[in-house]
C-alpha cells in the first residue's frame, strides 16, 4: 500500500483501537500490524504526539512477564477527534467511491461494456 | 546492530528533547524490542524491522514538532566540535558550568538576602516605632512640663520678692528685668571692690544678700499669710497636675489597649482569610479535577472576602492622635 495513504489513516486505525480497551505499545503495533502493514517504529512517535496532544492519556501498568508497561487510554478529546476523523474519512471514501464509479462507468459506457 | 548500539544511536539524535523524554522514548523501544525477542525474534531481526534510525528520529522530533533539520545540522556541528577541538571543548564546557552556576546561583541568595534582610528591618523599625512611640510621647509632654514647672517656679519667685519688697516699703524690682538690672549694677560694683582690693564676695552672693536683707525687713503676720497662700497655690497646683497627669495616662493605656484588640481582630481576621484561601485553592483544584465541590469552593471564597474586609474594617479602628 502507498505510504502516504497509510499515514493518512494511520491515526483513525489507532484511535479506534485504543478506543474499545486501553493498550500498551507493543500491542497496539500489533493490532494495527493486522489492518495495514507499517513500519514498527513509526507507531510510537504517533502515539508520543497524540499523546501531547491531550488525546491519549498514559499509565503503567505491573506486567507479570517483565518491567511495567505503559498503557494508553483514549481520553474525551480523543473521542470526539476519532468521530471527527471517521466522518472526514466516510466522507472522503464515499466521494472517491463515487468518483471512481462514475468515471469507470462512464469509460465502460462509452466504449459499450456493461458491469 | 545490537539493542544497545540502536539505543545509544536513537539517544544521540534526541538530544534535542528533554532528559525524561528522551528517556521515555528510549524506555518504549527497548521494551518493544524485548518483546520482539522474547516472541522468538532475534535481537538483530527485531532492529531491523524499525528501518532506518534517521528517519525514525526524523519522526520522533516531528511529532515534539521540532525541525529534523535542525537535529542533524546540531550533529554536524557536534562532529566538527569533536574532531577539531575536543578535549578544549571539553574543558571549556567543564569551566563554564563550574563558573556559571555557583555564581547565578551565589547572585540569587545574595539578592533574595539583601530583599529580605532590607524587609525585615523595615519591619523591626516599624514594630519599634510602634512599641515605643507612648514613651516618646511622654518624654516629650515630661520635657514639656519641666519647663513649665521651672517657669512656674521663677514665677512664684518674683511674686515672692514682689510682695516682700512691698512689705518692707521699698520700692524693689517689678519684673525681671529690672531684678537683672540691679544685679548687673551689684556685679559692677562688686568688680570695682574686687580691682580696689575692698571686697572678695561675688556678685551673686551679693544678690542673696539683698534678698536677706529685703527678708530682714518683712518679718511679721503679712510675711507668714503671704507664704501660707503660696503654699497653697503650690500645693493645688501640685493636686492639678497630678489629675491632669493620671487623667493622660489613663488615656494612653485606653489607647495601647485599644490599638493592641485592634491589631488582635486585625491578625486573627487575615489567619482566617488565609487559611479559607488556602482551602479555595484546593477545593478549586478538585473542582476542576471533576469533584461536585462548586458550592464549596464559592462558599470558601465569600469566608476569602469576609475576611479580608474585616481586616482592611478593623485596621480603620486604629485610634492615632490627630496632628493639627
Amino acid at each position: 500500500m502507498n505510504a502516504q495513504l497509510k499515514k493518512g489513516v494511520l491515526e483513525l486505525i489507532v484511535l479506534e483501537s485504543v478506543r474499545k480497551r486501553d493498550m500498551y505499545g507493543y500491542e497496539l503495533v500489533e493490532e494495527v500490524s493486522k489492518v495495514i502493514d507499517v513500519n514498527e517504529g513509526t507507531i510510537y512517535p504517533l502515539l508520543k504526539r497524540l499523546t501531547n496532544e491531550h488525546y491519549f492519556e498514559t499509565y503503567l501498568r505491573e506486567s507479570k512477564e517483565g518491567p511495567p508497561r505503559k498503557y494508553y487510554h483514549l481520553t474525551a478529546a480523543g473521542v470526539l477527534y476519532r468521530d471527527a476523523l471517521e466522518e472526514e474519512w466516510m466522507e472522503l471514501q464515499a466521494r472517491v467511491c463515487g468518483f471512481l464509479m462514475e468515471k469507470n462507468g462512464g469509460s465502460d459506457e462509452e466504449t459499450g461494456v456493461f458491469r | 546492530m545490537k539493542k544497545q548500539e540502536f539505543l545509544d544511536e536513537l539517544k544521540r539524535y534526541l538530544k534535542v528533547l528533554q532528559d525524561e523524554e528522551q528517556e521515555d522514548i528510549i524506555d518504549e523501544y527497548s521494551q518493544h524490542i524485548e518483546m520482539k525477542m522474547a516472541n522468538g525474534l532475534s535481537e538483530e531481526e527485531a532492529i531491523k524491522d524499525f528501518g532506518s534510525i534517521h528517519a525514525l528520529a526524523g519522526e520522533i522530533l516531528e511529532a515534539y514538532h521540532v525541525k529534523p533539520e535542525y537535529e542533524q545540522e546540531n550533529q554536524k556541528k557536534m562532529i566538527r566540535q569533536t574532531t577539531c577541538s575536543d578535549s578544549t571543548a571539553k574543558e571549556q564546557e567543564g569551566n563554564n558550568r563550574l563558573d556559571g552556576r555557583p555564581r547565578q546561583v551565589w547572585m540569587f541568595f545574595k539578592s533574595v538576602g539583601r530583599h529580605s534582610s532590607h524587609l525585615a528591618g523595615v519591619c523591626i523599625s516599624r514594630m519599634l516605632w510602634f512599641l515605643v512611640m507612648p514613651f516618646r510621647k511622654g518624654r516629650h509632654l515630661w520635657g514639656r512640663w519641666r519647663i513649665k514647672q521651672q517657669e512656674a517656679d521663677q514665677e512664684a519667685a518674683w511674686a515672692e520678692m514682689e510682695e516682700n519688697e512691698k512689705i518692707a516699703g521699698n520700692a524693689g524690682p517689678r519684673n525681671g528685668e529690672e531684678i537683672d538690672h540691679i544685679l548687673i549694677e551689684e556685679g559692677i560694683q562688686q568688680t570695682e571692690g574686687t580691682l580696689t582690693g575692698t571686697s572678695g564676695v561675688k556678685p551673686l552672693r551679693k544678690a542673696g544678700r539683698w534678698k536677706a536683707r529685703g527678708e530682714k525687713g518683712s518679718r511679721g503676720l503679712p510675711v507668714i499669710i503671704g507664704a501660707c497662700k503660696q503654699s497653697g497655690r503650690t500645693i493645688f497646683r501640685g493636686i492639678h497636675r497630678m489629675i491632669h497627669w493620671s487623667v493622660t495616662a489613663g488615656l494612653w493605656c485606653c489607647r495601647i489597649a485599644w490599638n493592641c484588640c485592634v491589631l488582635l481582630a486585625s491578625a486573627c481576621s487575615i489567619c482566617a482569610g488565609l487559611v479559607f484561601l488556602f482551602l479555595l485553592g484546593t477545593l478549586t483544584v478538585l473542582w476542576a479535577q471533576g469533584y461536585p465541590l462548586a458550592g464549596i469552593v464559592i462558599g470558601c471564597l465569600g469566608a476569602v472576602l469576609c475576611f479580608s474586609s474585616l481586616a482592611v474594617l478593623s485596621c480603620t479602628f486604629f485610634w492615632r492622635k490627630h496632628h493639627e
